[in-house]
């Protein structure tokens, strides 16, 4: 479906390039494939040449959408997304899909359309500072005044997004400088400067430090974060724990980093991860984190986390080092090269059995396996996740919104590969879901994806159902409906005294119809027959809304209570 | 304590803003700046005057501060003005 981009003949030969055709023409430069935007009128000029041009834009029906759509191609691939949006509320409704690249370290490049120059700071019709408005919530931004500055501010951006720790870049394109004539194009110099930090060398020492000790610990772990998915050094930590023998605990964001099946592997850490990943934090005596930023949903209590360890944090981002957890070796680094240096340094190969240790985690597993009650009656939330999970043999990229569905997509799908789970962890995202998963079938189209997502957040970005029909995308929506903002109402019902203030909805759309009004083929599971409809369901190769009515009080365990420590966990048997 | 911190930075639009946010995120006050230009105006310094409580705060704003694009080194230095060796 993507379009070629190099047409150029069709520009008459005496038209000049415009500044939009030349920002098209950088974009294919950078590999650019394809762009997430929605139009108005300061991004006419830029529209225009999409128009000429034939560039691949994929119209979205609400600029977060187009924003959480590129993190969700972005995510998925490793790439950078590219967004385009008009000023003023064009601008402003990309802001929370800013936040949320920002947050979880995802690279983007967001072209703001901007009134022209000479009406800058005169509240011209759909005017805002957005220059000052994104300053918090992205690595860099740009306003370009001068046509000729625009290809170099544009590669600066996309380095700047993608070096060292990702993150979302805002370049705002006033509409005279989108407009305005290159003939006089780039005379080399430019204002823009050009310096991205390099990389510094790896710190050697501290590194063989942290082999030492890791080789005298009784009870090492391993926790890998997003990081290492982002640095790619996948298959790198799989070697390491290999070699080693190190267990490994994920966060939400690195799920697929291990295989689920991989006996060192002890699931996901934190407020809802597995009762051994939780017990190990608090039990092991060495912790090598590695790209994680120990979130607070994941350290629920820095002061009291892993108590009895020496630890260990490897980041691409100094600013990580002692920010929550003061470690004892910091180490400021890309995870793959740290890795690498670590199991090719290694001055004994033999391999560490931590027999005890890991038959303790075994234990741990066994004697509180992560389960729930199940009852024919009713469709439990967690039995429709592991049977998605059987239906595509664990191998399809995984999208949620943000709830209690999410974290029982993290707790009973069987990860098994990098950038499988696309999912708002550092934002927490309600409506990140829907344009996200748009994104990943964009990005990777010969991947099943599913999104899983609740009846509260397919509500705030219900509008990119018409993107899904437009560009006929094989994506398979499962509702989990429990009539309620269920995550808001456990905490209501644990630490509010089960008052439900606000959380229960009295009254729902018909989600069945409303994906028919879109042109989405949709069916309701019954209790009886489930299993076999979403056999059926996965059997086609085309989207479908599927609807699930799960129990309406199903809470989500094991969990830490806010502030406590990792070893506390409710609902554990 | 009361500290001044340093920051060299490139002399572009806006990245004044961006220091200050991180220290009004913060709830940090500017109880004084000092701000020029290099006379190429390529570059510039700013000195600002603030408290920071903690150990651990004032490393981690260094930082924050020192990972933006456009800063080019961070520094604390003494509160008094009429010394200027930087530390780290």
């Amino acid at each position: 479906m993507l379009a070629e981009h190099n047409k150029k003949d069709q520009l008459k030969e005496d038209d000049l390039a415009t500044g939009s055709d030349v920002l098209l023409e950088t974009l294919g430069q950078q590999g650019v494939e394809l762009v997430f935007g929605y139009p108005g009128g300061a991004v006419l000029p830029l529209y225009d040449a999409v128009y000429r041009q034939s560039f691949d834009n994929i119209l979205v029906r609400h600029e977060q959408g187009a924003v959480h759509a590129a993190e969700g191609y972005a995510k998925a691939t490793g790439k950078i997304g590219v967004v385009f949006v008009t000023s003023g509320p064009g601008a402003t409704n990309a802001i929370t899909g800013i936040a949320d690249a920002m947050l979880d370290s995802i690279p983007l490049v967001v072209f703001t359309g901007q009134v022209g120059c000479a009406a800058i700071g005169k509240d011209a019709f759909q005017e805002v500072d957005i220059l000052s408005i994104t300053a918090p919530v992205t690595k860099q931004n740009y306003q370009v005044h001068d046509v000729k500055n625009l290809p170099k501010v544009i590669e600066e951006a996309f380095a700047v997004a993608v070096s060292g720790r990702s993150g979302p870049v805002v370049i705002d394109l006033p509409k005279n400088v989108a407009s305005d004539s290159t003939s006089d194009k780039d005379d080399g110099k430019t204002d823009a400067l050009y310096s991205i930090q390099q990389e510094e060398k790896l710190d050697e020492a501290m590194l063989s430090s942290i082999h030492e000790a890791l080789l005298q610990a009784k009870k090492p772990l391993v926790l890998a974060g997003g990081g290492v998915i982002a640095a790619d050094a996948v298959p790198e930590l799989r070697e390491f724990v290999h070699e080693f023998n190190f267990p490994v605990v994920s966060t939400l964001v690195s799920l697929g980093v291990l295989p689920a099946n991989d006996s060192l592997f002890l699931g996901m850490g934190g407020m809802h991860g597995t009762y051994q990943a939780n017990m190990a934090f608090y039990e092991c005596d060495f912790l090598l984190n590695i790209g994680s930023r120990f979130d607070d949903r994941l350290a629920t209590n820095a002061a009291e986390f892993a108590p009895n360890a020496r630890i260990a944090h490897i980041d691409i981002d100094e600013s990580e080092l002692g920010k929550v957890i003061t470690t004892e070796f910091p180490v400021r680094a890309d995870a793959r090269k740290a890795l690498d240096w670590l199991t090719s340094n290694a001055k004994t190969r033999t391999r560490q059995e931590h027999k005890e240790w890991l038959q303790q985690l075994t234990d741990w597993r066994q004697q509180h396996p992560q389960n729930y009650e199940t009852n024919e009656k009713q469709i439990k939330p967690q039995a429709v996740i592991e049977e998605v999970g059987r239906l595509t043999a664990g191998d399809a990229t995984i999208v949620t919104d943000v709830g209690q569905h999410q974290m029982w997509a993290a707790q009973y799908y069987p990860f098994k590969r990098p950038r499988q789970i696309i999912t708002s962890g550092g934002l927490g995202t309600m409506g990140f879901g829907l344009p996200a998963a748009i994104g990943a079938k964009l990005a990777v189209p010969e991947k099943e994806v599913v999104l899983f997502v609740g009846d509260g957040g397919i509500q705030m970005t219900v509008e990119e159902l018409d993107v899904i029909r437009e560009y006929k995308l094989n994506i398979k929506i499962i509702i989990l409906n429990n009539k309620a903002l269920g995550m808001v109402r456990q905490w209501q019902d644990l630490f509010y005294e089960k008052r439900r203030s606000q959380t229960i909805f009295s009254g729902q759309p018909n989600f069945i119809k409303l994906a028919h009004a879109y042109g989405i083929k949709s069916v309701k599971l019954s209790p009886k027959s489930w299993r076999k409809t979403l056999a059926d369901v996965f059997a086609k190769n085309e989207s479908a809304l599927v609807e699930a009515d799960i129990p309406e009080l199903e809470q989500v365990y094991p969990m830490i209570a806010p502030g406590q420590p990792n070893q506390v966990m409710l609902g554990v048997d | 304590m009361h500290e001044i911190i340093e920051c060299k930075m490139k002399n572009r639009v806006g990245v004044l803003n961006r220091l200050t946010g991180l220290l009004t995120r913060r709830n940090i006050n500017i109880e004084s700046a000092l701000i020029a230009s290099t006379p190429d105006n390529q570059l510039a310094v700013a000195k600002f005057r603030i408290y920071v409580a903690q150990a651990q705060e004032r490393e981690h704003l260094k930082r924050v501060i020192a990972k933006q694009i456009d800063v080019l080194s961070v520094n604390w230095c003494t509160d008094d003005f009429t010394k200027n060796s930087g530390t780290n």
